[in-house]
């Protein structure tokens, strides 16, 4: 019903602004622009935004020429985009500039250093998101005898990053913070000097993270808390250490972590079978409800064939990211996948049908 | 109206060799059970093929198995089918034994202990029958195969060493890629043990020479996408594949000049990865180029980009003796995943152009 009256707001608000001058509203132009985008109405907002592109509005210009890079409610036309891109980094918008320069040389390139060091100045200058792409660029590659600088980089790149409180982002730093963490034993004193600095920042975002509903966050802190030692902040160490790592799973699992609730499910079913006995109703439609999830719930950006062409399992909603800010943004953030691990999912349904059997 | 009028000519054609007498016509009858199986009308194949099974027609029998064991125009009848095998069989056909078997051991999957059972019981088979062949390989594909028949790769040669009767290029490309991948899947020892090294060589050279027959064959049946499998070949085994002319035909060019061969010929998915490269080249390379080779990369993407054309996959009622379970041909329908990679490099390049000219037109003079 929200959405219908969203996508209807728009269609009214939209044939309203055609009636008056280009000139006036340009901002409310553009919002409605980036609404109708956001709301599947690509066309919509393609169709608001030219007027203002044609008449210098540099967001206006960066925002089509992302929807012409992309062929999203438009043609696709490269030269177009590049117009226009050309145009509003001349006009000094940031957004567009760092478009730009994520188009023109993008991390896997050898111009990547020039390239972090600019994501770098553009996260400085308050560009969340371009925190979270020169994150990416760190933790892809990242010099092998320059990962201590390279670490405290990515410190200072999650501070920016995670400054608007989004849940996406925290569990993102907190989870590659914590993976990165073991790579730090082989940088000398230097390296090991730094694991309680980069456990601890990990250990914050995926509190705060956990406490904004993302449920892979509590999978990660039962991994830091079967190393408690290393969080060099008191209060951080005593809510990880507060539940056992497998406690944590537990919650991660009550949750709806689908990962987790294949890790609980295993460890239920086999405390069941061990006990020889007929398990309780109540016992099994909790297994089967562990089971349906670990079974059902799989990665949504997986490829698989249908209709004739490759396409993903879903839809996954970090796919859109690149259209969340009013300035869109010609690539989008990488966000791994924390919910789902096929091969261990599959094998975990095996086990759990195995012992289902006896119960 | 096509549906409709393919529809009438079959209920005509269906009445008028009901009304004959059904030594009259069998061929005609089969050709027309064919075409009533691809235009989705199997009860009417049926219907068409129990006359003659009754009188024993081994085709007949066969196809009618088939039809059955699918379930094609009603419920799948397994015991049915098998009888009818048995039938076909008894009248001398190497297709309705290859069925059965098929029927027995199941398709040839991940379950290596089943697909070996399936490809040990289709050898003698393969005398007769070339598509055997073929299904021996999808059931050998797996190196876990050797654990139950330690001879996989002499049972893969074997299977090729009496081609009963031509083969069509699907075909042949498919057991050229089966031999290729079993010699390129082989292990190779340390290059210290003199003696694995010889006993690796022994069996993997004999596999790796008859994938280049194969695919040398294939070609020549106009399977495009062999030239691909013969770069491969010639990079991985063509200092070890002898001096006969065949070989030194082989070496005559490189990996990638086999895959531009491949490409000129009409191989959609080699035509789209040489383009790749190309727009590659010209983004990546750092150096200066002319609007003639710009406009030339552009073009050669374009190519593989609105190729239109869909290649019809081949079905299980293709041959005259219709098939229980299809070897897993290559396909050479539209090569999806090649194309999106060319779009996406296309696109990247008309920006860098666009971009590169304005840039160079803001600089200070």
């Amino acid at each position: 019903m929200k959405k219908v009256l969203i996508v209807l707001a728009v269609v009214v608000t939209a044939i309203v602004l055609v009636s008056v001058p280009t000139t006036l509203g340009g901002s409310v132009r553009r919002m409605i622009a980036v609404a109708a985008v956001q709301n599947n109405l690509a066309p919509v907002g393609a169709w608001l935004l030219a007027p203002l592109a044609s008449a210098g509005d540099a967001v206006a210009q960066n925002d089509l020429a992302v929807l012409h890079m992309r062929g999203i409610g438009v043609e696709r036309d490269p030269l177009r985009a590049a117009e226009l891109l050309n145009k509003a980094a001349a006009a000094g918008l940031p957004r567009a500039q760092m478009n730009l320069l994520l188009q023109r040389a993008s991390c896997n390139m050898s111009e990547r250093e020039d390239t972090l060091r600019r994501l770098e100045e553009f996260a400085r200058s308050g560009d969340r998101r371009a925190a979270s792409m020169a994150a990416d660029c760190l933790s892809w590659y990242v010099p092998y005898n320059n990962r201590v600088e390279g670490m405290r980089r990515l410190l200072a790149m999650a501070e920016i990053a995670t400054g608007g409180s989004d849940a996406d982002e925290e569990l993102k730093f907190g989870w590659l913070l914590m993976k990165s963490l073991s790579d730090l034993n082989d940088y000398g004193a230097e390296g090991i000097a730094l694991r309680p600095t980069v456990a601890t920042a990990s250990a914050r975002y995926l509190l705060r993270a956990a406490e904004h509903g993302r449920p892979a966050a509590y999978e990660a802190i039962s991994k830091l808390a079967e190393q408690p030692q290393l969080l060099s902040d008191e209060a951080v160490a005593q809510r990880v250490s507060a539940r056992t790592p497998a406690e944590w799973i537990e919650d991660a699992a009550a949750a709806g972590h689908p990962r987790s609730r294949c890790a609980v499910g295993i460890k239920f079913a086999t405390t069941l079978a061990e006990k020889k006995a007929r398990a309780s109703d109540a016992d099994r439609q909790k297994l089967a409800d562990m089971f349906q999830t670990c079974l059902k719930d799989r990665d949504p950006r997986r490829v698989v064939f249908k209709d004739g062409k490759e396409q993903t399992a879903g839809h996954y909603r970090l796919f859109d990211v690149w259209m969340m800010d009013e300035e869109f943004l010609i690539l989008s953030p990488n966000y791994d996948d924390y919910d789902h691990d096929i091969v261990a999912q599959e094998d975990a349904v095996r086990v759990i049908a195995k012992l289902a059997r006896d119960l | 109206m096509r549906f409709v009028a393919i529809a009438v000519i079959a209920a005509v054609g269906l009445l008028s060799t009901v009304l004959l007498p059904l030594n009259y016509y069998v061929t005609e009858r089969h050709a027309l059970a064919q075409q009533a199986v691809s235009h989705g009308m199997p009860a009417v194949a049926a219907a068409l093929l129990s006359p003659l099974a009754e009188m024993s027609d081994a085709r007949a029998l066969n196809n009618l198995g088939v039809l059955r064991a699918r379930g094609a125009g009603g419920e799948p009848n397994p015991a049915e089918a098998r009888r009818l095998f048995a039938r076909a069989a008894e009248q001398g056909s190497a297709r309705a034994r290859l069925n059965a078997v098929m029927m027995e051991h199941g398709g040839c999957g991940l379950n290596t202990d089943r697909a070996a059972a399936t490809a040990a019981a289709l050898g003698p088979i393969a005398e007769t029958d070339p598509t055997a062949a073929n299904l021996i390989h999808d059931c050998l594909y797996f190196d876990a195969t050797s654990r139950p028949l330690p001879d996989r790769s002499d049972r893969a040669l074997a299977a090729e060493s009496t081609p009963p009767q031509p083969r069509d290029a699907n075909a042949l490309l498919h057991a050229g890629w089966a031999m290729m991948n079993m010699a390129r899947t082989t292990t190779i020892p340390d290059y210290s043990d003199e003696e694995a090294n010889r006993r690796y060589e022994e069996k993997v050279v004999p596999i790796a020479r008859k994938a280049m027959q194969l695919l040398f064959a294939a070609t020549e049946a106009g399977a495009t996408a062999a030239y691909e499998g013969l770069g491969i070949l010639m990079m991985q085994f063509g200092d070890k594949l002898g001096d006969d002319p065949m070989a030194v035909r082989l070496r005559e060019r490189d990996n990638w000049e086999w895959l531009e061969v491949g490409a000129e010929k009409g191989d959609w998915a080699a035509q789209c990865r040489i383009a790749d490269a190309r727009i590659t080249h010209l983004r990546y390379d750092g150096k200066p180029y002319t609007r003639d080779e710009f406009n030339a990369v552009v073009a050669y993407a374009r190519q593989c980009i609105d190729r239109k054309e869909e290649q019809k996959d081949p079905a299980w009622f293709d041959q005259t003796e219709w098939l229980v379970v299809t070897p897993r041909y290559y396909l050479q329908s539209r090569p999806t995943l090649e194309i999106d990679a060319t779009t996406g490099g296309l696109n990247g390049l008309l920006f860098f152009d666009a971009d590169r000219k304005m840039s160079a037109a803001e600089a200070p003079r």
